[in-house]
């Protein structure tokens, strides 16, 4: 099993691992952006449902989140695609 | 006589969302075959970095290959389970697209669970933490529009 140094030292090393780990970022990033600043507006279609965003697009939606793990892993965006619970309020957080 | 530039620190930007600064990582975990993105709430209220129950399914984290914690976590809701694992590291993108990576002696994973589902379920909203663990390395900048870490 590889240990978390040999793994960093791979990324860090190699130009083709730092470029994916630089696009896993930047691409899960801007899933997640996407989602939060359209939270409120998925409401409408999606209350209660978990739901999975890739490239500006809902890519599966299910009120079973495991059924929404199971369609994405299916896909090859399953790593970056940004996944939340459309609640019935924007949840306030209090942490 | 050109007065000399003050030299830029390494600036890792995160996002403000509904006035919420947030920030994405790889989390690398060698003993969990885990290398992959994780969007974290920058929170100095979190004494350690956290994976929360939602990340923590879609990591398809394995909770019996990790450490329990004799204390639970406290937070402003109460208490839940609380794992953790040694030797983990987040690789941030810098603003030159360069990459950097802290190491972790220790990373908390919450478990929620409750007799009412419906409780559980919501702590499916909660956002993993970035805390203090990290933040204290780099000075934080924080305003309504715009949060980023510099060293």
């Amino acid at each position: 099993m590889q240990a978390t140094q040999e793994i960093l030292g791979q990324i860090l090393s190699s130009d083709k691992a730092k470029a994916k780990v630089l696009a896993s970022i930047t691409v899960h990033g801007e899933n997640s952006g996407w989602l939060e600043s359209r939270y409120d507006k998925l409401r409408g279609k999606y209350k209660g449902m978990f739901v999975a965003v890739h490239k500006g697009k809902i890519i599966a939606a299910d009120r079973d989140f495991d059924k929404v793990m199971m369609k994405i892993e299916s896909e090859s965006c399953a790593e970056v695609a940004a996944l939340a619970l459309i609640a019935d309020k924007r949840p306030l957080l209090i942490l | 006589m050109v007065s000399p530039r003050k030299k830029e620190g390494m600036r890792i930007n995160g996002r403000m969302e509904d006035k919420t600064p947030y920030i994405t990582a790889q989390l690398v975990i060698g003993s969990l075959k885990i290398n992959k993105p994780v969007e974290f709430q920058i929170d100095p209220g979190s004494a350690t970095t956290c994976i929360l129950d939602k990340d923590c399914k879609r990591l398809r984290i394995d909770y019996s290959r990790l450490q329990k914690c004799e204390d639970e976590s406290v937070g402003i809701g109460g208490t839940c389970q609380t794992f953790e694992t040694a030797n983990a590291a987040l690789v941030f993108k810098c603003n030159d697209d360069s990459l950097c990576h802290e190491m972790l002696d220790r990373i908390f994973f919450l478990k929620h669970s409750d007799s009412n589902n419906k409780r559980t379920r919501a702590t499916m909203i909660l956002p993993s933490l970035l805390g203090r663990d990290i933040i204290l390395r780099y000075k934080l900048f924080l305003d309504r529009k715009k949060v980023y870490l510099e060293k």
